[in-house]
């Protein structure tokens, strides 16, 4: 890739950051929520750890605490989903402005989705972090880790960007793809470790899991940042990298085929 | 006559719609097995448009005129025949295509809407590679054009419609097109909005070669800016040919009305229909030739004195409505 085109890409990234910018305020107000989460979660889980020695055992709160701060920097209210940007897009026609410029439609609306979440994941990770510290104090982690799972967030955030991309796309035959979206975001919620952290499942479970793709949305990173293992690195990147791949495959084949089914509404 | 730049063959575009049930079981039934309605939005329509030529694509709502000019821009896939413009493929070969045409559709925005313009103008200099002194001096010369100085610093959403509009335009022709294409570009705007957009449009055409394809309901900016009309009516070509050949066409009378200083009782003229007769001033519809005209005019002058005379003929939007109504007997189409 030219210099020349990666700075369409970057272009893309710094103006839904500006527009985002211009709503800080929202952004800000809805990042303490995540503090409250973390506040039931940590009165929850305390008493789970204290009354179940099976689960004392295998995690401690205060990495429990953290790994949950990270998940929920990465979802919640204000947090935009990309499969919701494209619906909005097909619906309202504006996709034939999208579609229709000299660039890769794909890596457009990724440039589109990291610009419009950065600021919101941001500010929900430095809220729950403040929260983390009130409760649990400093995360037991280290340097190396830190680095392992920022590389396993980023892998992370691009596996969600081509699931959610794929369930967007299905908008150009279905025209709206939010209950899918939906329904995609609760097994997240049950299945990624949002809610109930997979260190808490039965050990078979818990291992089925940790080879889908949802727990390597933000699960794996949360998890090794404060459990870090070079095997258990190894062992992440090698499922998310192959979780990514297919997704990716996945969404460029339904855009390549979408775009055939395009139905642009209105005049 | 100038290389095609537009090519259109067979074109026919087919959409599926799904038909809703009227009864529940039927409503269940169709979860299953869903029913659905074939629309022929547009029927095997083929024509050219030669390099630096403005062609008006006008129809009735739901006539296709839509559907046809997102298949042009490749938004759409034609469900069979072929397109070709600027020699390209506008599904094919998308991201050179797209380098070379600008797009404007009245109903739609590409405008961030929280951002002020400048905000746009600048990411799509990105988008489409340009240099910086190159975006430098295009956008000095379309800001001046469209006089959108005061105001490109305001956030979309502050803007008038008309404001927002010329922004719009110019974020079309920022990457200097080759053919623009407008999809009801004046929509909504009033009317000193309407005429600075055509004039600057007409100007760009003139200075820069620069061909458009529009579609409008506007039969002003049919008027203003296009020498060339195509009519498209459920989803069929029903005219094509010059904007005045369509009015020579359709317009076979013409109504003089003339203000006399004698009274009208004695004026007996058998070449018109008298359509208005006051006491001094009387309306005739008469056959458009010149010399029915003449002979009026003769008539008129010879026998009183004429105080003031205007000539009107049905107006383009009139004789348009009537084409899309078939009150007129649609002649064979002009290719």
């Amino acid at each position: 890739m030219t210099h020349v085109s990666l700075a369409k890409y970057t272009a893309i990234i710094r103006i839904n950051l500006r527009e985002r910018a211009t709503y800080s305020l929202d952004v800000l107000s809805k990042a303490p929520q995540v503090m409250f989460r973390l506040w039931i979660m940590f009165s929850f889980y305390g008493v789970v750890l204290q009354t179940q020695p099976a689960a004392a055992a295998t995690t401690t709160l205060n990495q429990l605490l953290w790994t949950l701060t990270i998940l929920q920097a990465f979802s919640g209210r204000g947090h935009p989903r990309i499969a919701e940007i494209i619906n909005d897009e097909v619906k309202s026609g504006l996709i034939a402005y999208s579609i229709n410029r000299p660039y890769s439609y794909l890596l457009f609306q990724y440039c589109n989705f990291l610009g419009k979440s950065l600021p919101v994941i941001a500010a929900r990770l430095i809220a729950g972090s403040i929260a983390a510290l009130f409760f649990v104090g400093l995360p037991s982690t280290s340097p190396t880790a830190l680095l392992a799972g920022t590389l396993l967030l980023i892998g992370g955030f691009t596996l969600d960007f081509f699931i959610g991309l794929s369930i967007g796309i299905l908008s150009f035959w279905i025209e709206d793809s939010v209950a899918l979206d939906m329904l995609y975001s609760k097994i997240l919620l049950v299945l990624g470790g949002f809610l109930v952290p997979l260190s808490l499942f039965p050990p078979t479970l818990r291992s089925v899991l940790e080879y889908s793709p949802f727990s390597q949305l933000a699960y794996s990173a949360g998890y090794l940042i404060t459990h870090f293992q070079w095997p258990l690195f190894y062992r992440y990147c090698a499922t998310q990298a192959l979780w990514i791949a297919i997704s990716w495959l996945c969404a460029y084949w339904l855009f390549k085929r979408g775009m055939r089914h395009v139905a642009i509404n209105g005049g | 006559m100038s290389a095609s730049i537009i090519n259109v063959n067979n074109l026919c575009k087919t959409f599926f719609v799904k038909r809703p049930a009227q009864s529940f079981g039927g409503r269940l039934r169709s979860l299953i097995r869903p029913t659905y309605q074939e629309i022929n939005a547009v029927n095997n329509i083929s024509f050219d448009v030669a390099d630096n030529q403005i062609v008006a694509f006008i129809g009735p709502n739901g006539a296709g005129k839509s559907t046809c000019i997102k298949m042009l821009t490749g938004i759409l896939m034609p469900t069979s025949g072929s397109i070709s413009v600027l020699g390209l493929s506008p599904m094919r070969d998308r991201t050179c295509f797209t380098k070379l045409i600008g797009t404007v559709f009245g109903q739609k925005a590409q405008l961030w809407y929280h951002l002020p313009p400048t905000d746009t103008f600048q990411v799509l200099a990105r988008i489409y590679e340009l240099d910086h002194a190159v975006v430098a001096k295009r956008l000095s010369l379309l800001i001046d054009a469209f006089e959108i100085g005061s105001f490109l610093h305001i956030p979309v959403r502050k803007l008038s419609l008309g404001q927002r509009m010329r922004c719009e335009i110019v974020a079309a022709l920022l990457h200097q097109p080759r053919i623009i294409f407008l999809d009801e570009p004046t929509i909504g705007l009033d009317v000193i909005a309407k005429q600075q957009v055509r004039e600057t449009l007409m100007m760009l055409h003139k200075q820069e070669g620069v061909s458009i394809f529009l579609t409008s309901h506007d039969t002003g900016d049919i008027e203003a800016l296009a020498a060339r009309a195509i009519i498209i009516n459920q989803g069929s070509i029903i005219f094509d040919g010059t904007t005045t050949e369509l009015k020579n066409r359709y317009v076979t009378t013409k109504v003089v009305q003339l203000v006399l200083e004698q009274t009208t009782d004695t004026f007996t003229f058998a070449g018109g229909t008298v359509i208005e007769k006051g006491r001094h001033n009387i309306a005739i519809e008469l056959d458009a030739s010149p010399q029915a005209i003449q002979r009026l005019l003769s008539y008129a002058l010879e026998n009183f004195t004429v105080a003031d005379i205007t000539i009107s003929q049905t107006p383009l939007e009139e004789v348009i409505a009537a084409v899309y109504n078939n009150t007129f007997l649609l002649p064979e189409r002009t290719l």
